[in-house]
This record gives C-alpha cells, structure tokens and sequence, in this order.
C-alpha cells in the first residue's frame, strides 16, 4: 500500500478503462497486485527573449527554452501543455514476500504513444539486500529516477542543467545494499546494463533528426548517507557511447562518458537547503569534452506554502574546433502550494542567460504553472 | 501530566476544566511486540525505519513499521512529533523512495485497534498509537509526548 490512498485508485483506473479488473491483495498475502500513480500537468509559455540565438538550428522558432532535453520538451512563445505534461501507472505484483514485479507505463505531451519506462522483477536476498533485473531509471544524479514524480521536488522539474540526457533508461540489474554504521543510515547501489534509443529526441539539439544513441557497458555506483538534517550522496557512472546518424554518416562517431555528482541536501524543519555539482566529462576522435555543472536552491515552508530560489549554471569546454561549447546560468523562482497531501500547484519564473559568447537558443524568461498528484 | 503537554501553558482554571476533558488528546507512543527484544528505541531509531532508512529493528528482527493512516491528523501529530514534518513532506518524500523502487512506505492501519492486532501478531512490528490506546499486549518503546 501507498501512503496516497488505495481506493481512488482503483476507481480511477478501473473508470479510465486502463486495467481489467483490479485485484487489490492484503498486506502479507500473496500473489497481490497494486496500482498506483502520479500526473503532472505543466503549462507554460516564453515570456521576453532576445534573438541572437542559431535560429536556423530550431524549427520552433526563437526565442525559445528546452525544459526537458531528453524529451526534447520546448516552450516558445506561445502557450503550452505539451513539453512537460505526463501522465504514469505504475503497477507492482508480489508474488512472495522477496518477489516482486514493477511495471510501469506512461504518457507523454511529447510522446503520445505510451511508453514502457519499468519493468523489472526485484528480488531480495535478504531484506537489506535487494536486486532489480529488467528495464529501469538509470540512477544517475540525485533526481533522475523520479524525475517525473513532481510531488516529490520543490521545482516544476530537476535543474535542466544536470538532467539534460541522451538516455534516462537502461536495461539491466542494480544491486541495493541497506545498512548502518554506527547508527548512521547508508545506502549503495551498484548497476550495470545498456541502452539503445533510437531517433534518440535529445539529438535535435544538435539538429538531428535521425540519430541512434547507444549507451553501453553502463556501470556505476552510488552511496548515500542520512544524519539529521544533512543527506549526501555521491555517484559514478561510465558508458561507451556510441551516434548513429542515419541521415549523415559524417555525424557518427564513439565516445566514452564518465559522469559523477555529490548531492548535498540540508533539512533545517523551515528552511531547506538542495544542492547538486556534478561533471560530465567525453571523450571522442582525440578530444575531450567537459560539463561541469551546478545548481544549488534554497526554501522555506510557511504551512502549506513552499517559496524555493534557485541558481543552475551550465559550462561546457571541448578541444574540438567543430564544436561550439554552451554556456548558460539559470536563477529561478518557485512558489509550491500543496492543497492536499498527494497534490501540488507550482508556479515557475527561470531566467535562461547564456554567456561565455554563447549564441545557441537565446536568452529567455519563462513562465510555468504545474499541478502534480500522486495516487 | 505527561499526557496532557498543552496544559502547562494553560493557567489556572481553564486549565482546571481541561483536565476534567476525557483523555482523547494524549501523544502518540511508539510500541512494539512484547517478544521483539526491544525495551526502549531513541528518536532516531524511529525516525530511520519509519523513514524507510533503517530495515530492522536493533535487537536484529525485520522491521514492519505500520502507522494508523486515519483520522489523517493522528498521522499528521506522529510526523510533526518525531521529524517535525507537515504530511505533504512526508508524502513527497515517500513518492521519492516509492517511485525509483527503493522502498516500501509504512503499512497503513484504518484505527489504533488495528494497529495494536498488527503489533500483537508480528515480532518484528512497530507501531503508533494515541498514547491513551495502550494496553497490556504490547510495549512501549519511545514516548513521543515527553
């Protein structure tokens, strides 16, 4: 059972004729099979942009602003619903006490066609000891393996900064280890796999429409560690890289990516503190590539209001004369309002400057407004 | 006058009239089963397995942390206690563990009764209850009033 209410749930999906008939199974009865989750509905539009950006580069038209890099989710001058909006279900089937299915499925304002983001079958050894086998988030940074659960962060979404990627998903295992050392909680996880996006979305910001992104030999590992009011976590992640360009063979090529964080969160009751460094450093063809990255925001809660400021600031350097590094900084303004405990409303306002000589989509002032729920 | 905490800053004889109230409003208490090998827990013990950190208790037995989900307040009252969180934090914070898969909020018990059964039939079970629901079949193990 969740903690966002069962029998809406099933109302819910069975009314939506998302499921056949549900069997909601006791707590310590097996097998059992329950459903739950999540909507983020997202609006927003560019308010003021200067034009200096590479316009022949964006369709869309300038000015404009990439929310969501993977999902290739844009907002331009004119209102919308589509970049951000998404809708999930997820299912979890327990068939003894250690197995267990999850599956989960959703939709996107960009991606019509429902999407197979889970499904894996977990299996715990030992109850601090679990493995996940199938298809998966790839734990990446802080954020990334519930990046579209709005519910559980401050912003409308992660810093674009650090969860901007060609692939969010893998095939694979992750091994997750519970423990304490002298009363301090702290969790590590090991994962390994691959995975193959094709006409990969994230491409278009380079202008391809057509490419293939393969990660593979994915293999990282993480640790987090919780004392009162401080949570750390720390992560590595290396792959192989490889671009297919079916249209232009000459915009193929191999790389090899190695990406770390350390997420520093802080808990004072009131006021909370989220911050997140990270650097994701290529190598390809002799040259190398570096994004070092940050964002770092600071709230309060007044009851159920959230004010969060926040500061993202994107840099790239690369040795390769062909390419033309980005460089941007991004304050933002977050003011949540939780109606209910399973839902949120958030208004958004981010200032997108780049700088460093940057000329790539200009600079912009966006405006979002967001309802989240969990069920 | 523990389980009265707010009477101390009500003088005199409203709070005199207070007191004769039936014991309605006491904390909640922390509890486990009697054969659990668990005499007492610190907050943070509690905050760590309620917190899905923390997978066994300390004397080595699994955990199975169940709270009493209605009246939502009792909820809300346990949370603001033991981490001083409102119940929208604690939902996003459990809709972070949930979806990435890596753990199981609380199991949820519809009254204190239910809750006690849960505590009495489990070793490993640690639960919460209004501090006045308390009886004989399980034990005390932090006093979230105090």
């Amino acid at each position: 059972m969740t903690p966002f209410g069962r029998t809406s749930t099933t109302l819910i999906l069975v009314a939506a004729g998302l499921v056949g008939p549900v069997v909601l199974g006791g707590d310590g009865d097996y097998p059992s099979i329950k459903f739950s989750g999540f909507l983020s509905a997202v609006g927003g539009k560019v308010l003021a942009g200067t034009p200096q950006g590479d316009s022949a580069a964006f369709e869309e038209g300038l000015p404009l602003y990439i929310a969501d890099w993977a999902n290739w989710g844009i907002y331009t001058k004119s209102a919308s619903l589509s970049p951000e909006s998404r809708f999930g279900v997820q299912a979890v089937a327990k068939f003894t006490e250690d197995l267990s299915f999850t599956g989960q499925v959703t939709v996107r304002g960009t991606e019509h066609t429902p999407q197979l983001q889970w499904a894996y079958l977990g299996y715990k050894f030992t109850p601090d000891l679990e493995i996940q086998v199938g298809r998966k988030r790839i734990p990446l940074y802080y954020y990334s393996d519930f990046q579209d659960i709005g519910l559980a962060y401050p912003w409308i979404s992660p810093p674009a900064e650090l969860y901007g990627w060609e692939a969010t998903n893998y095939n694979g295992a992750n091994l997750r280890y519970k423990t304490s050392l002298q009363g301090i909680p702290v969790a590590l996880g090991l994962f390994g796999g691959k995975e193959t996006v094709k006409d990969d979305r994230y491409m278009r910001s380079a202008g391809q429409f057509r490419t293939d992104v393969s990660w593979d030999k994915i293999i990282g590992g993480d640790v987090e560690i919780t004392r009162n009011w401080l949570t750390v976590r720390g992560v590595y992640m290396q792959t192989d890289l490889t671009f297919t360009d079916k249209v232009d063979s000459g915009n193929s090529y191999q790389s090899k990516m190695k990406a770390y964080s350390l997420a520093l969160n802080a808990d004072f009751d009131q006021w909370f503190v989220l911050s997140e460094i990270a650097q994701n450093a290529r190598n390809y063809d002799g040259y190398y590539f570096h994004a070092p990255v940050f964002s770092v925001g600071v709230g309060a809660r007044f009851g159920k209001w959230t004010p969060f400021l926040n500061y993202g600031q994107y840099r790239e350097t690369c040795n390769d004369p062909a390419y033309a590094p980005i460089n941007w900084k991004r304050p933002s303004l977050t003011l949540r309002y939780d109606p209910t405990p399973s839902t949120a409303i958030k208004l958004q306002v981010d200032r997108y400057l780049e700088y460093n000589g940057t000329a790539y989509t200009a600079d912009s002032t966006v405006l979002r407004i967001s309802f989240d729920w969990v069920f | 006058m523990r389980r009265f905490p707010f009477l101390r800053s009500t003088p005199g004889i409203l709070g005199a009239l207070l007191f004769l109230l039936p014991a309605a409003a006491a904390e909640p208490v922390v509890i486990v089963n009697l054969d659990s090998r668990v005499e007492k827990l610190t907050r943070d013990e509690v905050t760590n397995i309620f917190m899905g950190r923390q997978k066994r208790l300390p004397s080595g037995l699994v955990a199975l942390p169940v709270e009493q989900a209605t009246p939502a307040a009792t909820r809300a009252r346990f949370y603001q206690l033991l981490v001083k969180k409102e119940l929208p934090e604690i939902n996003a914070y459990w809709a972070r563990l949930f979806f990435s898969g890596q753990a199981q909020p609380p199991r949820q018990a519809e009254s204190a009764e239910e809750v006690l059964e849960l505590v009495t039939m489990n070793k490993g079970a640690i639960g919460v209850i209004d501090g006045a629901r308390v009886d004989r079949r399980v034990r005390i193990v932090l006093d979230l009033g105090k």
